[in-house]
């Protein structure tokens, strides 16, 4: 959702309310019906109706009532941290995908190794208790890795890996600037600051070490012997 | 939940209960409720040099008579560098002391907030730094260096730019040759965003780089090693060794971001030590410049660093003395396996020693 066409934050906040609610809300469904079940539901659509009942219901909440006074000022006076809130419980909708997605794929294989196993077990004679727990052990073994392995040397697999991985990362990032932007409101150094004296620090150690070397004295920052 | 199925939990717990009752009853006093000794038994060693967190160290003679070449073990930024000193009999550390081989390692230490700018060309500069103070040690021109997988590839970039200082280079189970999909982390470095990763975190958390090599191998890592464990959990020294192992695997520092992005974007993702075309510093790397005798290390078995990562530096390098050794084992188990200590490092340190013993003065 494009922070740039918010013009009023206050008056149009039940519109974007309404709007994320409905991305939210068609995300679930896929969620649900597309990605962990893909035969849909078993009661039908009322767990979902009732997941997003529940978000509506906090999301307005959210909204009308930030948790934190200063949430509320910067809701209030600042239309782009507005937008950030709503670009953050984006990427996390598209996280929660992503990793349904990715548990789909390894709940595939751990079956998918657990029947294969079963179904040579079915045909295998034990002469003892003992010599059916000992190699069914190291069946069930065998057949999981050798699907896990496939699962995962597949480049598809990895491409989800690649794009859980990204959101993830999204979500860090997004709720890092909202931080920042907390702490820009104290008064209080933001990471992005720190990082740039971290970075000048880190530059005057390489320039420290190579001036100690060419001056043919210590090689490095400091020595014991 | 329904009466019926409280009742078939219940009833499963109570089952699981006795069953696991009668088990610690049959095993009488496992070592897990006795002492252990799960300590990392390291060889007596001393700090000779730091730069920053970084350190050298020093491992003390194990024999009166000490050959002239020392040798400089680099290990990788991930994990610690004690994997190769682990405890007496599984070290290959003491493998080289009592031969009578110099030892020096360099312990990466523990990455701070402030080290997230440091690259692979600071890393090799800090290589640089310590072969210059074994050499004023041990008053020789050049040193042995023996790097392990990340440690490999960087004694190698080493090698490429400071040959001169160089007598040997070993390099155990060491990513070069990034252009081949047999590993299974290479091909998922190529769908992950290196940059998006650094610039979030800053240094890489060690806990998201073990995640990642768990994942390699889920079910051996994650399930079969610890089915095994409580099989074995009355045996102490199965018990002990197991826990040191564990230990080092999750004592994982984090990895400088730097570093990272450009080991992800230049050698995992382009390729570009193998093509000529990697900048360190100021410098391209040229592996054609490495001139010093090169003996290649690989596991069969390894999964992290497969043998075809390793074996196309020998046709990239121009050195004379070539040898490829190759152990049937994996990643880690070629450093701690009592197989490997008692049949394939006798013939490294065989050929180390070849290495160490002609002294070559100081220019």
């Amino acid at each position: 959702m494009a922070t740039e066409s918010i013009s009023n934050c206050n008056s149009v906040d039940s519109d974007y309310a309404e709007k994320t609610y409905k991305a939210w809300a068609e995300l679930g469904k896929s969620f649900f019906t597309g990605g962990l079940f893909p035969g849909g539901l078993a009661g039908g659509d009322q767990p979902l109706e009732s997941w997003t009942k529940n978000f509506r219901g906090l999301y307005d909440k959210a909204m009308a009532f930030p948790p934190f006074p200063v949430a509320g000022g910067m809701t209030g006076q600042d239309p782009k941290a507005y937008g950030e809130y709503i670009d953050l419980a984006k990427a996390q909708a598209e996280l929660y995908g992503n990793w349904a997605s990715m548990m789909v794929d390894l709940s595939k294989a751990w079956f998918e190794g657990t029947t294969s196993a079963s179904t040579k077990l079915s045909s295998t004679k034990f002469e003892t208790p003992e010599a059916y727990r000992r190699q069914a052990y190291d069946l069930f073994i065998k057949e999981l890795e050798s699907k896990f392995d496939a699962l995962l040397r597949d480049k598809k697999f990895a491409s989800r890996l690649g794009n859980l991985l990204s959101s993830y990362l999204e979500v860090k990032q997004r709720s890092d600037r909202l931080v920042e932007g907390y702490m820009g409101l104290f008064n209080m150094p933001t990471r992005t600051e720190i990082d740039r004296v971290y970075k000048e620090l880190h530059e005057l150690k390489r320039t420290v070490r190579r001036l100690s070397r060419e001056s043919g004295g210590k090689s490095g920052d400091e020595s014991d012997e | 939940m329904s009466e019926e199925w409280a009742k078939m939990l219940g009833s499963s717990f109570a089952e699981w209960n006795k069953s696991m009752s009668d088990q610690l009853a049959k095993l009488g006093s496992p070592p897990l409720l006795g002492a252990v000794n799960a300590e990392i038994e390291l060889s007596p060693s001393e700090v000779v040099h730091k730069v920053g967190r970084i350190k050298l160290i020093h491992y003390k003679p194990l024999r009166k008579k000490v050959l002239p070449v020392p040798i400089l073990i680099v290990y990788a930024l991930v994990n610690k560098y004690y994997i190769l000193d682990l405890q007496p009999d599984r070290s290959v550390v003491r493998d080289y002391l009592k031969q009578g081989i110099d030892v020096y390692v360099i312990d990466w230490g523990d990455p701070g907030p402030s080290d997230r700018y440091e690259t692979i060309g600071d890393e090799v500069d800090c290589i640089d730094i310590m072969v210059d103070v074994i050499r004023k040690r041990s008053k020789v021109s050049k040193v042995n260096l023996h790097g392990y997988c990340m440690g490999g590839t960087f004694c190698t970039i080493y090698s490429a730019l400071h040959g001169e200082k160089v007598k040997s280079l070993i390099t155990q189970a060491a990513p070069i040759d990034f252009s081949s999909d047999s590993g299974v982390l290479t091909m998922w470095s190529r769908h992950i965003d290196a940059d998006k990763i650094v610039d979030t975190f800053g240094n890489v958390p060690a806990e998201f780089m073990n995640v990642g090599f768990l994942l390699v191998n889920p079910v051996r890592l994650l399930l079969d090693k610890y089915v095994n464990f409580y099989q074995n959990v009355t045996d102490k020294g199965f018990v002990e060794n197991f826990l040191r192992m564990e230990k080092w695997i999750f004592d994982s520092p984090d990895v400088p971001g730097e570093s990272y992005r450009q080991f992800l974007n230049d050698l995992y993702k382009k390729n570009l030590l193998v093509k000529g075309e990697l900048m360190v510093g100021d410098e391209k790397v040229n592996l054609k410049r490495v001139k010093a005798p090169l003996l290649i290390i690989t596991a069969d078995n390894d999964n992290l660093v497969p043998p075809d990562m390793s074996r196309p530096l020998g046709g990239k390098v121009s050195s004379r003395d070539k040898t490829s050794m190759n152990f049937a084992g994996g990643h880690i188990g070629l450093s701690v396996s009592p197989r490997a200590h008692r049949e394939f490092w006798p013939k490294v340190v065989t050929w180390v020693t070849k290495h160490s013993s002609k002294k070559e003065s100081r220019p």
